[in-house]
């Protein structure tokens, strides 16, 4: 394919014409190359040759330009760059929190009451000193900077940094494990979060269509275990008024999310932060349960509240 | 010099290529190719490609809308008209461009005219 054969053929013209509206609402994008097809067809009845015809319309960029710059303007439109700001403070403040209760969680770990002894804790014990810990904070402090920083850079350049972001934070959760990667596990949604905000390609619609799957995804998350817990509570499995009141709050904030209520996607993630905050508490190894509830919930909420479509105008 | 000229001639027309549009319509119907030469003949558009995005977006400002009729060859033809809609604006238009043109020659005028 080399270039002069693509200058020549009107085939590979309206192919590449195709290819570069892939991320433009499909039927906008088939009209369009239809209408150059129809064009090119209309001309040779003239008897214009294809080069000739091809010349005139201009590049496959030119013609494609209108909606790529509309794509773009979407992308930087104001509430985007709310949405990436938001993200941007929810970056640095989660990999805050994180590095604190990671800190609170060392002498948790080091007793955990099960195992063999000398593996306990040890993915993240290595001889815990001072400066270790230190160290340890600032790397947390570090990674979130590296995420929040996509955050306020011009559009162009934060779309592919944003994704580098993304994918360092993915392999720093699986390098750690289950033991400290736990708690990179928000810097890395973040990061993916600010990589999905920042990619201005991504159209309204594709939007959409991500945020319907996510609000799916998102409602079984949350109502698949609380219906473990009330069918739990029906055989008398489980007990107490812990159980009550998870089923209570779990139900309201699952069907709350599957409805995109507001008021609903608010109580999840302020529940989910919540969650997290218990963790600080020491409690052994429930301490990663409610980190990782807390994630959850505060996750989905936050996407919700950020992505879902406002149910009215009065919302 | 001649790059700077056609620099000008970009921008100005980039503004007015829509009304162009709409002001041609006006006066009779017309297909996608028939616009796009008409528009070229009298270098109002650079690349008759680039006609396309935008008789897409004037159709869904409802400033023109689309039929197909029987062209040659058996095949059908996409014809571009006027709405009313469409005849307000270039109405605005004209009035707007009365008005641009008169200051701007008044000003250029003005000020060592005949310069070239």
């Amino acid at each position: 394919m080399g270039k002069l054969a693509e200058d020549h053929s009107v085939e590979s013209y309206l192919r590449s014409l195709d290819r570069l509206l892939r991320r433009v609402p499909v039927e906008a994008r088939r009209d369009l190359v239809e209408d150059i097809a129809a064009h090119i067809d209309e001309g040779r009845e003239r008897g214009r040759s294809d080069s000739q015809i091809l010349a005139a319309l201009g590049s496959p960029q030119a013609v494609a330009a209108p909606y790529l710059d509309d794509l773009m303007q979407d992308g930087n439109s104001p509430r985007m760059r709310t949405i990436r700001r938001v993200l941007g403070i929810v970056a640095l403040v989660t990999g805050l929190f994180a590095a604190i209760v990671s800190r609170s969680s060392d002498s948790t770990i080091v007793d955990m009451a099960f195992g063999p002894v000398d593996l306990q804790g040890q993915n993240i014990n290595y001889g815990y000193s001072d400066i270790f810990a230190a160290i340890q904070l600032l790397i947390f402090l570090a990674l979130a900077l590296m995420v929040a920083a996509s955050a306020v850079m011009r559009p162009v350049i934060a779309r592919k940094y944003s994704f580098a972001a993304a994918i360092v934070m993915t392999i720093v959760v699986i390098f750690c494990g289950t033991g400290l990667g736990m708690f990179f596990v928000p810097s890395m949604v973040t990061a993916w979060m600010l990589a999905g905000a920042n990619n201005l390609k991504l159209s309204q619609v594709h939007r959409a269509k991500r945020s319907r799957t996510i609000q799916l995804i998102g409602a079984a998350a949350l109502l698949i275990p609380v219906l473990f817990d009330l069918g739990g509570l029906a055989t008398g499995a489980v007990e107490g008024g812990g159980a009550y009141a998870y089923a209570a709050v779990g139900l309201l904030c699952g069907v709350g999310f599957l409805l995109k209520y507001r008021v609903a996607l608010w109580a999840t993630s302020v529940v989910g932060a919540g969650l997290a905050a218990l963790s600080i508490i020491d409690q052994g190894m429930l301490m990663a349960a409610f980190w990782l509830a807390g994630i959850t919930y505060f996750y989905f909420g936050l996407y919700g509240l950020l992505w879902f479509e406002k149910r009215n105008a009065a919302g | 010099m001649l790059e700077q000229r056609e620099k000008i001639a970009t921008n100005i027309r980039k503004g007015v290529l829509e009304y162009c549009v709409l002001g041609s319509l006006a006066s009779e119907d017309k297909y996608g190719l028939e616009l796009a030469e008409e528009l070229m003949k009298r270098h109002l558009t650079a690349g008759e490609g680039s006609l396309y995005p935008l008789l897409a977006r004037m159709k869904t400002a409802g400033l023109v809308e689309t039929r197909w009729e029987e062209g040659g060859a058996g095949r059908k033809r996409k014809y571009y008209s006027i709405t009313d809609r469409g005849q307000v604006m270039l109405n605005e238009f004209r009035a707007v461009w009365a008005d641009i043109t008169e200051q701007v020659e008044q000003l250029l005028g003005g000020q060592d005219g005949e310069a070239s």
